[in-house]
């Protein structure tokens, strides 16, 4: 008996072993889990950053993989060269030119645009992408042109319904990137002169008219596109004298965005050096709140 | 009378092994159930609370695959994107380019009940073919990423894919929605 009652629980044991062992084996399933996912958080969705992250590394690269590559030929020299380079640099090497950094204010309010309509092409649809501007005050499309403004739809809504709706008091227009050094500029510039006359005559909103940005040289090296530094300022230029014998108003927000050699500031352009970084918006939205 | 003795204590032995028994069953037992609920309640609550959120994946995917100017769509601007019923949503997240310049989005739905993802795959499916539309004579080049595989549904999640990797950020989402 004593024998059968061991033996019952000899195979109890076994049993709540089984059970316990059962229960911590799930464990790690369930921390599998949680430790993947969290690992990453905002840092990697800023783009902002990444220009900031980028000058990092160069303080860091002699340090990690050079003088360990290099110090086992020439332990003694290494180091005091980087003392050295870093104590005479400013005397003993040329003066670097430093990249131009632009200065136009980022600092807006929100609620001055709460009656405003902007108009443009993919470039102003990043206005309510980044979410500086809502949805439902931005007219935008990827291609929209002067040419084909008037007569397009925005998700099946025309310009002049839109603005016969929401009856904004300002109107900003943005237009031309998509078209410059494909049509004749100076059409270009009399199809805004024509948008901007159709507007006044259904709407009493104050109508500014922008410039479009420069581009990159790498931009305007690459084959994607026929845009030019020079087809742009022709086109500027011309929208400015068709603009003057409208009602509204030109404002030159190309010379913002723009560095002393022409082309983009480094700092206001996406990689496709067309198109704006996030930070742009807020120069745009701090420009226009400034002249209008 | 000491047969009888003899008797009742072996009596006395069985009753109490039986006794040792039925409790060492009884706690086996309550062990056994507790152990499979909590296996069950962490299965159901694996889709809800252990499981990876529409965070977790979007987050994964975005440090593994590059996103051009990503930004976040969050819960209060998500109707202008994404039409879904929030009741029915347990989770989500989503990026879009925000230059403009490139087709790139990222969008996961976790649902509360897998019955639900067939409306929101719909809707998901409605806005890859807008966005091809947008951007098939915009940018050619950029059109790989829009290649027919871009909602992706996975038990009580659906994601949409838009970027240079489609099949990578695939594998990732299932992965994480197992």
């Amino acid at each position: 008996m004593l024998a059968v009652i061991c033996s019952l629980s000899v195979i109890l044991c076994g049993c709540s072993d089984a059970v316990s062992s059962s229960v911590s084996d799930s464990a790690p399933d369930t921390s599998s889990v949680s430790t993947t996912a969290p690992q990453t958080t905002t840092a990697t969705t800023l783009p902002q950053t990444t220009t900031t992250v980028t000058t990092v590394p160069v303080t860091e690269e002699p340090v990690q993989t050079d003088i360990t590559s290099e110090q086992t030929e020439e332990p003694e020299t290494q180091s005091p060269e980087y003392t050295d380079s870093e104590e005479t640099q400013p005397q003993s090497e040329p003066p670097v030119t430093q990249p131009e950094t632009p200065s136009a204010p980022t600092d807006f309010e929100e609620s001055f645009f709460d009656d405003a309509l902007f108009i443009g092409d993919s470039i102003t649809t990043g206005l309510y992408l980044y979410g500086y501007i809502d949805m439902s005050k931005v007219y935008a499309k990827m291609g929209l042109a002067p040419s084909t403004a008037l007569y397009s739809d925005v998700d099946g809504v025309t310009l002049e319904s839109k603005i016969k709706t929401d009856k904004p008091k300002k109107i900003y227009i943005m237009l031309g990137t998509n078209s410059v050094g494909y049509s004749d500029n100076e059409y270009l510039a009399s199809c805004m002169e024509e948008l901007v006359n159709s507007i006044s005559s259904i709407s009493k909103a104050k109508i500014y008219v922008l410039s479009i940005p420069p581009i990159t040289a790498y931009a305007e090296a690459s084959y994607d596109n026929y845009l030019s530094k020079a087809a742009i300022d022709e086109y500027n230029s011309l929208l400015k004298t068709a603009i003057s014998r409208t009602d509204a108003v030109f404002l030159d927000f190309h010379s913002v965005l723009t560095a002393s050699d022409g082309y983009y500031y480094e700092e206001y352009h996406e990689m496709d050096g067309i198109h704006f970084m996030g930070s742009t918006y807020q120069v745009m939205l701090s420009f226009l709140e400034e002249h209008s | 009378m000491k047969i009888n003795v003899t008797k009742k204590i072996i009596a006395g032995l069985i009753c109490a092994a039986v006794a040792v028994c039925v409790c060492g069953c009884s706690s086996g037992t309550a062990t056994d159930s507790s152990a499979s609920s909590t296996t069950e309640s962490s299965s159901d609550t694996g889709s809800v609370s252990t499981a990876a959120s529409a965070s977790d994946i979007t987050d994964k995917i975005l440090s593994e695959i590059e996103f051009p100017s990503n930004v976040e769509i969050k819960e209060e601007r998500r109707a202008d994107y994404y039409e879904a019923d929030a009741d029915k949503i347990e989770s989500y997240s989503a990026y879009v380019c925000g230059s403009g310049a490139y087709p790139d989005e990222l969008a996961v739905f976790c649902m509360k009940s897998s019955a639900d993802t067939a409306a929101v795959k719909e809707m998901l499916e409605k806005r890859v073919e807008k966005q091809s539309a947008a951007f098939k004579d915009y940018t050619p080049d950029e059109m790989y990423k829009i290649d027919g595989n871009n909602v992706v549904v996975s038990g009580n999640y659906v994601a949409l894919i838009i970027c240079s990797d489609n099949a990578k950020a695939t594998e990732i989402f299932k992965s994480l929605t197992k």
